[in-house]
């Protein structure tokens, strides 16, 4: 019951923040930008224009959930308005569930506007994405959206004030998206040869920008890219049981993360 | 008990064949009524044989089906179907000169046909269909194609599971002309060892491991082929003077090893007119030397190109457009390579010769860090990986480049670009904006 009614609460808030209507502004000048560039090029299955568009959404969309997300958290404490809340009978659980569930509306809002407008416009122009790109490209930001937001809500019950959420923000997108690789590349240079494969098979799970792009870019069917170490894997992620597993880890990833958001909130 | 009468008819139209060749005279024409026969079949002096009809030959034996000792034969518009599992003969083998195969579908658990010191014969319009069924993906992560030098031809084990054999096989084998067929589901759609001077001319190669597997040739001619959905479609190993020419490679990329074209240690060779489409990787080129690659057309691949440890090769005029990486080279310092087309150049023509002033740059970082360890080729195209290359090529001056790439390509082909579902885009288009409106609108309003 009280998680309906954050959620409500928190989709007008955040209809009302003029940062979403920017981030929507930007997301929508994005997505006509993808457009532009895939009416140039070709669009089947794994190609160059698909892997730059992956690249760009990876970019973008983890940052801005986490700013989005976690400044709407941190408000709650600069306002006073949880010292308001908590007087009333209400768990910490259903409040940040609740919070999820809101911040998740309008951040699919912004992500729908700004592909409806660009699928919408590409069609009166004559030269749109195709409906299973644009839904591929939708489902694959819904993915990260969903992901990010968790650590969002994590890095919101860790900070006290807007700043502090903004600079773990900023950390965790460049950890995580720009930093990775090179990162593991010269920590696995530490361990003998034969861990490396073992070592970055586990850690790719505990990025989900990683394991949602390796998950998509087999999808397309470009699978057969990562070579022969990870053949084994890509024809298991390839069938059912994969988009099961593949849902599996998602909602394993929400929900721990979720569950340390809430006692860190309530340690406070 | 039962069978005895069918048995007997299917023996008296083997023996029937076998006698009638027996009887006949060198040069003679024999038309072959239709029915069924049983093999094997030798043949052993020239002879023209002509089925009338559908003739199907079945191979109880352990021999191969039809066996030519001969020169000049003729064979038209048989079909043969051999059951023999992980035999070392083909279900037909040519030992001789001129012959003439035409119009002949094999059905076969092995090797199709195999010409064995073989010279001048040709074979066209022959279907050649495996019949083997494929293991489970998982069971077979490909192959290695360092690994496979080392191990020359395959010899099928002899346990219980039925090995592919090739379509059509060619050892020792010279000048002879092969045109117009179709391998399906074999393990080398067409493979020649140590044979030089054959003509391997529109032939399609489809769900095979290599399409086109050429072992120690020379002066080998393949052009006009077409083969898809292969491991590789044509591999080319310790060969010089090899023509490939107008081939259409298509969507070998399920395997992790696949490749559309590829090339170690040839020399002296020609690639041109080659359409490499929707492969692994397009076009790879390991120790190979004096290679001309001219006016290939390499789209979707996932790698357009790979060189390694090449020299003194030619690449130019060549088209490349929307692979996921363009070109890679490693430890290829001295091709020679400017005048093709790069669909994602930053270019800039400041003098107007239609050429860019400013090179297209392949990058060497993925090769080497992924030669050296194989498990970071996860990073393939990561957000962070693409950073960082970037920071390891500015400036370098050692990757290799295309100094004066076309700014545009040499032949504009008509791209079918979307198009179709357009309005299915605008219909999921409409509803998201209608969606994330209403939730906007509702949200912002309810009180």
């Amino acid at each position: 019951m009280h998680i309906n009614l954050i959620a409500k609460r928190e989709v007008k808030v955040g209809f009302r923040n003029p940062w979403s209507y920017s981030f929507m502004a930007l997301f929508s000048l994005f997505s006509l930008g993808l457009l532009v560039i895939q009416s140039q090029s070709y669009m089947q299955g794994y190609t160059y224009t698909t892997g730059t568009m992956l690249n760009l959404i990876l970019y973008l969309l983890p940052l801005m959930t986490m700013l989005l997300s976690s400044f709407s958290l941190t408000a709650e404490k600069e306002e006073g308005s949880w010292q308001l809340l908590s007087t009333y009978a209400m768990t910490t659980s259903s409040f940040l569930l609740g919070k999820y569930l809101g911040q998740a509306v309008v951040l699919i809002s912004i992500v729908s506007f700004g592909y409806g407008l660009s699928g919408l416009a590409g069609a009166l122009l004559g030269k749109s994405f195709s409906a299973t790109t644009l839904l591929f490209l939708f489902v694959f930001s819904l993915c990260i959206i969903l992901l990010f937001l968790g650590i969002a809500l994590l890095i919101g019950a860790l900070s006290r004030n807007r700043w502090q959420a903004l600079t773990m923000g900023v950390s965790i997108w460049f950890f995580y998206i720009l930093a990775w690789p090179t990162l593991l590349i010269s920590l696995l240079s530490f361990v003998p040869y034969t861990w490396i494969k073992p070592i970055l098979q586990v850690v790719t799970l505990l990025n989900p920008a990683e394991f949602v792009r390796v998950f998509s870019v087999a999808r397309l069917g470009g699978g057969s890219i990562f070579g022969p170490e990870y053949y084994k894997w890509m024809y298991w992620v390839d069938s059912p049981l994969g988009d099961m597993c593949f849902v599996a880890l998602c909602l394993a990833w929400i929900g721990v993360t979720l569950y340390i958001a809430i006692k860190a909130w309530e340690r406070r | 008990m039962f069978l005895v009468p069918i048995g007997i008819r299917a023996a008296e139209g083997a023996n029937n064949l076998q006698a009638m060749l027996d009887q006949a005279r060198p040069g003679d024409t024999i038309s072959i009524p239709e029915g069924d026969y049983e093999g094997p079949i030798q043949i052993t002096k020239p002879l023209v044989l002509l089925a009338k009809g559908n003739v199907k030959l079945t191979n109880p034996s352990d021999e191969a089906a039809v066996t030519i000792q001969s020169d000049n034969v003729t064979i038209q518009g048989i079909k043969i179907v051999d059951k023999r599992v992980n035999s070392e003969d083909a279900s037909l083998v040519i030992w001789g000169n001129q012959n003439v195969l035409e119009q002949i579908v094999i059905e076969t658990m092995g090797t199709g046909i195999q010409l064995r010191e073989a010279n001048s014969n040709t074979l066209h319009n022959i279907q050649v269909i495996g019949k083997v069924k494929e293991r489970g993906a998982g069971s077979d992560p490909g192959h290695d194609h360092s690994k496979h030098l080392t191990k020359g031809q395959e010899t099928p084990k002899s346990n219980v599971i039925a090995q592919k054999g090739n379509g059509i096989d060619l050892y020792d084998s010279h000048q002879n002309r092969i045109i117009a067929n179709q391998v399906t589901n074999a393990f080398d759609g067409i493979y020649v060892e140590r044979s030089n001077g054959n003509e391997i001319t529109q032939n399609h190669v489809e769900k095979s491991r290599y399409g086109y597997h050429f072992m120690g040739t020379s002066g080998s001619i393949l052009a006009e082929n077409t083969g898809s959905e292969n491991v590789t479609g044509a591999m080319l190993m310790e060969t010089t003077k090899a023509a490939v020419l107008g081939n259409q490679l298509l969507k070998q990329q399920k395997n992790p090893n696949s490749q559309g074209i590829l090339l170690y240690e040839v020399t002296n060779s020609k690639l041109e007119g080659n359409q490499i489409e929707g492969n692994r990787v397009g076009l790879y080129l390991e120790r190979s030397e004096g290679i001309t690659v001219r006016q290939n057309q390499l789209k979707l691949n996932f790698i357009g190109m790979q060189l390694l440890n090449s020299r003194d090769n030619v690449l130019t005029e060549n088209v490349f457009v929307s692979n996921v990486i363009q070109a890679q080279a490693q430890d290829s310092t001295t091709d020679r390579l400017d005048g093709n087309y790069w669909d994602n150049l930053q270019g800039l023509d400041v003098n107007g010769d239609a050429r860019s002033d400013l090179p297209y740059e392949m990058n060497p970082f993925y090769l080497g860090l992924t030669d050296a360890v194989p498990p970071y080729q996860l990073f393939f195209q990561a957000p962070g990986f693409v950073f960082l290359e970037g920071l390891f090529t500015n400036g370098t001056g050692t990757t290799i480049r295309d100094a004066a790439p076309l700014m545009n390509p040499p032949e504009i082909r008509a791209h079918d670009v979307g198009g179709g579902s357009s309005w299915l885009t605008g219909i999921l288009g409409a509803l998201l904006l209608l969606g994330s409106g209403s939730i906007i609108y509702t949200g912002v309003r309810k009180q």
